[in-house]
């Protein structure tokens, strides 16, 4: 037998056993919501600032033009101490690089729903259209939801925004809509498409019901510095941030 | 005896007063609100039913194994297959469709150096172990970064 024949055959046998285990995985009907809790982890100093989440998220969600449920921020310090924080079209395409400043030191923030544990936007909402599921995600019921804008208000974030009239998913329009952590594909045992296509690997989501994702989770709380988001509001938010400055908020 | 009407009048009004609030209320609460909490149970189901776009790199070695295997085991392993290639869960069922959104294909992008430099273009604002190039220094003839570099096997 030649090479390439053994490593057609073995290719095969890799994809019958990969494919049945993403049949499983594509099962929606055995998903206990008491069984999962997911968290978030950004790493900014492995973010390169390509926009490659913006762009998945844009195309999985439906997103529509300048609105993001995630965008990314560049903060700039110059050597006179000044901070510049800039996110054009957050950040899509890019940042054009930095020229003729002295930059004394700088990074990108990805930013998304924190997915509070005490979430704001919930408490505000009238008619009990934005939510806390049990798996630990806040997501919105677009049949329910009458737009009143009051969670945008709540949010200290800035992570909501109104679905645009002409937006492509005819469900949403005129409804809050923000970042529910891909939970179509939780729900099938795959990443956020964020997560999916971070080339860095600056983007992380850990199921705390699964003990290895957990034990890699600690291991990451223990050997860095976290911090969360305007912690003082109390929001007590689950998108974890290593590396960043307490001007980032 | 004119009490006892009164008091059975008003008896009347407050059982038909409920049973015209419950009948309101029956109408007016959406089926599955308040089973988990306050909000529409099914609203939960609706959201996790919706359709994916973005697949898995793993799904691509069924048909891809060649590039695959040059991938897994190079620079650009950790980088998903889809983070170049665009959002191909579609593709997977029928390989006849191409990527979903134009963000991702190469013609988003006006020359194949310019998607490469999306990344690797130098920047004080990246991490400092990150390989990036200034192409001014690294090019002396402007020319396709693939006559060098693979990227499945970039170095």
């Amino acid at each position: 037998m030649k090479r390439r024949d053994v490593l057609k055959m073995s290719a095969l046998v890799l994809t019958g056993a990969v494919g049945a285990e993403f049949v499983k995985a594509l099962n929606l009907e055995k998903y206990d919501a008491n069984q999962h809790y997911y968290v978030f982890v950004v790493d900014v100093t492995k973010c390169i600032g390509c926009g490659r989440c913006v762009k998945a998220c844009k195309v999985e969600n439906d997103v529509p033009d300048n609105h993001y449920r995630t965008w990314v921020e560049r903060y700039v310090w110059l050597e006179n101490g000044e901070l510049k924080i800039e996110s054009p079209k957050g950040g899509i395409n890019g940042f054009p690089p930095i020229k003729d400043e002295n930059v004394m030191k700088s990074y990108f923030v990805p930013k998304l729903c924190n997915h509070c544990e005490n979430p704001p936007c919930v408490q505000v909402c009238p008619v009990g259209a934005t939510f806390k599921t049990p798996d630990g995600v806040v997501l919105v019921d677009p049949k329910y939801c009458i737009g009143c804008r009051y969670c945008i208000q709540a949010c200290p974030y800035g992570a909501r925004y109104i679905y645009p009239e002409d937006g492509k998913d005819a469900v949403r329009r005129n409804t809050a809509d923000k970042c529910t952590f891909c939970y179509h594909r939780l729900r099938r045992g795959l990443k956020p498409a964020c997560v999916e296509v971070c080339p860095t690997k600056a983007r992380m989501l850990y199921d705390l019901g699964n003990p290895d994702e957990k034990a890699k989770f600690l291991e990451i709380v223990s050997n860095n510095n976290v911090a969360v988001l305007k912690p003082e509001m109390n929001t007590k938010p689950k998108v974890f941030y290593i590396g960043i400055d307490s001007e980032v908020r | 005896m004119t009490m006892r009407r009164v008091d059975a009048t008003i008896l009347f009004f407050y059982i038909l007063g409920l049973i015209v609030f419950l009948i309101i209320r029956a109408y007016a609460v959406p089926p599955s609100f308040g089973e988990v909490g306050w909000y529409r149970a099914d609203a939960v189901n609706e959201i996790a039913n919706k359709s994916i776009k973005f697949s898995d790199s793993k799904m691509c070695f069924g048909c891809h194994y060649e590039e695959y295997t040059i991938w897994e085991i190079n620079e650009h392993r950790n980088v998903s297959c889809q983070s170049c290639h665009g959002a191909l869960a579609k593709h997977i069922e029928n390989p006849e469709i191409k990527a979903e959104g134009d963000y991702f294909s190469l013609k988003y992008y006006k020359t194949d150096r310019e998607f490469c430099l999306s990344c690797h273009q130098s920047d004080v604002s990246k991490p400092k172990n990150f390989p990036q190039v200034s192409v001014s220094e690294h090019q002396k003839v402007l020319s396709s970064c693939m006559n060098c570099h693979d990227p499945h096997n970039p170095i």
